[in-house]
Parts: structure tokens; C-alpha cells; sequence
């Protein structure tokens, strides 16, 4: 018995993993795309504030980045219905799924916060070059920095994708009616997630020290993703999968 | 190597949707038509190969389900693994990862080619055997780089007969699997499946309504109607269960008197009744001497008659 208790763990680690990498690949191959995507806008949008000076004050990057959130909602929402069932078909359990897709969102997150720091280091000397001010209004303090930029990008773009993950089995499970009567409270995570973002969080821990600030956020934000991986948790735990349709 | 698998149903009952409160504290009803199995009751012996016979919407799938804990039943109780060790599958990482349901639509991921799904499996797999999966896509002639939309049915069903083989689970199932394939590839997957399982012996359920194609295969007959297992045992069993009697009408309904008709043809004088139960040595040259003709019956006319509840006391 301890036996295959023990191989059970192996094979359980094996499901995650395996998991994880076709999350993650997912995010990154499609995500290079968006990137892509993102780099092009923020380019126009400069072009436009070099000529009009309409567009404002500030980093364009950071603009366009609200949308890498939304981008990740509807990889979530997408994602269950591609893997879950040849996950559990191929032998795998609905926690191996959770702790899989977990996973994946943190490292596809750790990757968008990555590479959306990136972006703000290279936007920086663009705009001294140009003699135009670069400010990030969303990151004031702390959030500045190149190690907490990305621990704060990669846990909000994660829960982000969780809670598309909970909206999208939510509706499969079910149905229109009571999936859409139940959206606000998945949403909840998200809605935490961009309230941690706003100047009234700012400003309350303004008084504190850099290193508190710090801490205060992303452990915040910690707590927020928790709450969506405990919501998606809940959601799958117990998900029946559905009769094939050929 | 994992031995193989059995299985075993306890008073299974499965009803889709939220289980309604009854007088009689039962969770199902047969009359109920969100049930699907009602206190099915059988055990699946490892290490054979199983036929799962039943009409739509027997029950079938739903209970293959349940082997492989794609879902909970309403009542009773399921247990999988190795004989002597069985345990519920339910979200049971030792268990679900040696059990291979392979449904009619093959579980492939539907936007990618189906060299990703056969590296997901692979990757999920303790047992996969890589070889034999490039062999078997060579034979069936399947086509990796393609996405599953642009496979022929037939081809998608290979692809799930190659998951199904090359994953080397101890509990491996088939359920309708052979839909779309032509007549050469059922074939082909038969005996590719027969000379796997001699060679790497395990538990092997095959749910399918092309019977007298693959009932060679059967070892074991569970068959199931209206949510109810109606048989369980030896295939030879259900073989040697029933006789048919042929010959004149007056002569045939006397070698069948008290025996249950399950089934009755007649052609002019001559009539052909299909009896419930085997005919002892001393019937049998009874039934003879009177010019009747006593033949076997084969497990499809046999499955067909058992289900279709025409059976009549004579």
C-alpha cells in the first residue's frame, strides 16, 4: 500500500508537470504573438504623441498593458475546455489539473511580468531621448522597481487567467443562467486584483517604508491570487466530465 | 509493470442532474429518465477481455465513465485495481493513471495536431510504449501533422485506438471505438489488439454493436439494459445459455414447452424458437428424435433477444 502511495505521488507530480508545460507553452507561443501585438500599439500611440501630443503625459506601455490582463482572462476561459477532459481521459485527476494550470499561470504570469518590465526599461530611454517625461501612474513607489514590477505584473496577470478558468467551467458546469447569476463572485479575485492597483491602496500605504510598501502589495496580491485558485479549486474538484460528442 | 486491473460494481446507481428525495430514501429510479444505471452489480475479473454490451442508452458509457472516474455515481459503490487491492478511482492519482477509457470521440485536442495529443499522453503515461504508436499510426496511416477537424472520423478513431493500445493501461477500455473505421482498419485494430494483449497481458473492456464482429475477442459478456446489468460471466456461458429449435411447429413447441420463447420465427410449417436456458444431453436427443434441430446461438441474437423484452413463458 505505502507502495503505491508513493508511486502515486510520482505519477501526481508527473500530472502537474506535464500540465504545466502545456499551459505555459500555450501562454508563451500565443502570448509572443501578443506581445507582438502590444509593442506595435505602443509604437503608434508614441508616434501619435510625438505629432498630436493628444495622448498624454506618461508611459504608453503601461496603457496598452491593462489589456495583457485581459488577454490572459480569455486564455483562462479557453484553456479548460481544450484540457481538461484528455487530462482526466489520459489518466489525470482534477487536483493534478488545478495544481497544472496553477502552475502554468505562474509561470506564463512571471513571463508577461517579465517581459512588460522589460518593456518599461526600454520605453524609459525612448522617452528621454525624445525629451518626453516617462512616469507610470499605476506603480507609484514600490512598484517602480524591476523586481517587484514583475512579482506584481505576474501575480495579477495569473489571476487573472484563474479567474477566466473559473468563469469559463463555471458556465460548462452550470449552465447560461445560474454560470452568468454567478459571475460577480468569480469575479471577485479580479476585481481585488485591480482595486490593489488603484491610488486609494497607494495611498494608504504611502506613510509606510519602501520595503513595507512592498511586502504590503504583493503579499496582497498573493492573498488575491489564493482566493482564485481556492475559487477554481472548488469549481473542479468535483466536475463531472461529460458524456463525448464525436 | 502494474498487473492488470479489476473492477467491481457495487448497487450502482447514476442519475444526471441533482439527486431527487424519494419516499423510499432511494437516489435513483428507473423510471426516472435522468437515470442511467439503476443498483448495477458486477465484477469485471482481471487480466480478460470484456464485451460491454447494451442498447443506446443502456448505460454503457456512464458506467465505463465511472471505471474511470470521469464521474461519481449517485449511490452505490466503485472499486478499480489490482485484485485484492481495489480502491475507489475518484480523484485516485494510483488508480486513474492506470485506467485508458478511449471514448468514440478520442479526447484529442481539438486545436492542435495530434502529435501533441499523442505527446500529452505520452508524457502522462508511466506505461506508454512509443514504438508501438508510431507503428500503429503508420498502419492505420494517420496523419500527425493534421489537427483533428481535418481527420476523417475514421482516422479519429484510430487515433484513439493507437491511445488506447500504445498506453499499455492495466485497465484499458474501448468504448465505440471503431466508429468510422472501414472494415480492413477494425480489422487491423482487433488483431493488433489481441497480439498486444497476449503479449502484455491486461484488463481490456471493449463496448461495441458491431457484436458479431468482436465477440472471438470476449472472454467475459456484461450486458446492460435500461440501466440494469441483465448478464454477467463467461462469454462461452452466455454462448451455451440459450438453443434454438428448428422444425416442425407441432414438434418445436413441445421440446420448448416450460422453457422462456425468447424469440420466435415461423416460415410456413417450419418454425424457429429461441429458448432461454441450455438443454440438458437428454432434451437435446429428445428434442432430435422429434426432428427438430437444436443449433447454438450466437451472443449478438443472444444480447438482442435478452434486451429486446419480448421473452414469453411456455
Amino acid at each position: 500500500m505505502d507502495e503505491n502511495r508513493e508511486r502515486a505521488r510520482g505519477l501526481h507530480k508527473r500530472q502537474v508537470k506535464t500540465l504545466e508545460n502545456q499551459v505555459a507553452g500555450a501562454l508563451v507561443v500565443i502570448g509572443a504573438w501578443y506581445w507582438v501585438v502590444v509593442v506595435l500599439i505602443a509604437a503608434v500611440l508614441l508616434v501619435v504623441e510625438l505629432r498630436t501630443g493628444e495622448i498624454g503625459d506618461g508611459s504608453v506601455v503601461e496603457r496598452v498593458l491593462t489589456s495583457s490582463r485581459w488577454f490572459m482572462f480569455v486564455m483562462g476561459l479557453l484553456i479548460p475546455f481544450a484540457l481538461l477532459v484528455p487530462h482526466v481521459a489520459a489518466g489525470g485527476t482534477r487536483k493534478a489539473f488545478v495544481d497544472g494550470i496553477t502552475r502554468g499561470a505562474l509561470v506564463g504570469g512571471g513571463l508577461f511580468g517579465l517581459v512588460a518590465t522589460l518593456l518599461f526599461l526600454i520605453e524609459r530611454p525612448v522617452f528621454g531621448a525624445l525629451d518626453l517625461a516617462w512616469f507610470r501612474e499605476g506603480a507609484a513607489g514600490p512598484g517602480n522597481g524591476f523586481t517587484s514590477s514583475v512579482i506584481s505584473e505576474a501575480l495579477a496577470v495569473a489571476t487573472f487567467f484563474l479567474v477566466g478558468v473559473a468563469v469559463s467551467v463555471a458556465y460548462s458546469r452550470f449552465g447560461g443562467w445560474v454560470g452568468t447569476a454567478l459571475l460577480p463572485l468569480f469575479l471577485v479575485p479580479a476585481g481585488l486584483s485591480q482595486f490593489l492597483e488603484s491610488g486609494v491602496v497607494s495611498d494608504l500605504v504611502a506613510p509606510a517604508a519602501g520595503l513595507v510598501q512592498l511586502l504590503v502589495l504583493v503579499g496582497a496580491s498573493a492573498v488575491v491570487l489564493v482566493l482564485a485558485i481556492v475559487v477554481v479549486d472548488r469549481l473542479l474538484h468535483d466536475v463531472p466530465i461529460k458524456p463525448a460528442v464525436a | 509493470m502494474t498487473p492488470p486491473f479489476a473492477a467491481r460494481l457495487d448497487g450502482v446507481g447514476v442519475r444526471f442532474g441533482r439527486p431527487k428525495a424519494r419516499a423510499d430514501q432511494s437516489l435513483v429510479d428507473a423510471r426516472d429518465p435522468a437515470t442511467a444505471l439503476v443498483d448495477a452489480t458486477c465484477t469485471l475479473r482481471p487480466g480478460v477481455i470484456t464485451g460491454v454490451l447494451g442498447r443506446n442508452g443502456a448505460g454503457k458509457t456512464t458506467m465505463l465513465s465511472l471505471l474511470a472516474a470521469f464521474r461519481r455515481p449517485t449511490s452505490g459503490s466503485v472499486l478499480v485495481g489490482p485484485e485484492g487491492a481495489m480502491e475507489d478511482p475518484w480523484e485516485n492519482t494510483w488508480i486513474t493513471s492506470g485506467v485508458q477509457l478511449v471514448r468514440e470521440s478520442g479526447d484529442l485536442f481539438g486545436d492542435e495536431a495530434v502529435k501533441e495529443t499523442l505527446k500529452y499522453y505520452a508524457d502522462m503515461r508511466p506505461e506508454w510504449d512509443a514504438d508501438l504508436a508510431a507503428r500503429l499510426l503508420d498502419l492505420f496511416e494517420v496523419d500527425l501533422r493534421k489537427k483533428p477537424a481535418a481527420l476523417s472520423r475514421g482516422k479519429r478513431s484510430a487515433v484513439g485506438a493507437v491511445v488506447g493500445l500504445a498506453g499499455r493501461a492495466p485497465l484499458t477500455i474501448f468504448d465505440e471505438v471503431y466508429l468510422g473505421m472501414d472494415a480492413p482498419t477494425r480489422y487491423a485494430f482487433y488483431d493488433e489488439l489481441l497480439a498486444d494483449y497476449a503479449e502484455h497481458p491486461r484488463t481490456v473492456l471493449i463496448s461495441s454493436h458491431l457484436v458479431d464482429e468482436v465477440d472471438r475477442l470476449f472472454e467475459d459478456v456484461v450486458v446492460i439494459d435500461r440501466g440494469r446489468v441483465l448478464v454477467t460471466g463467461p462469454a462461452d456461458d452466455l454462448r451455451a445459455r440459450g438453443a434454438t429449435l428448428t422444425g416442425p411447429a407441432a414438434d418445436v413447441e413441445r421440446a420448448s414447452a416450460g422453457r422462456t420463447v425468447l424469440h420466435e420465427r415461423r416460415l410456413g410449417p417450419t418454425t424457429e424458437l429461441t429458448v432461454d436456458g441450455p438443454l440438458n444431453d437428454e432434451e437435446r436427443a429428445a428434442a432430435t428424435d422429434a426432428g427438430v434441430t437444436v443449433g447454438a446461438v450466437a451472443i449478438q441474437d443472444m444480447f438482442v433477444h435478452l434486451t429486446s423484452g419480448k421473452g414469453q413463458d411456455r
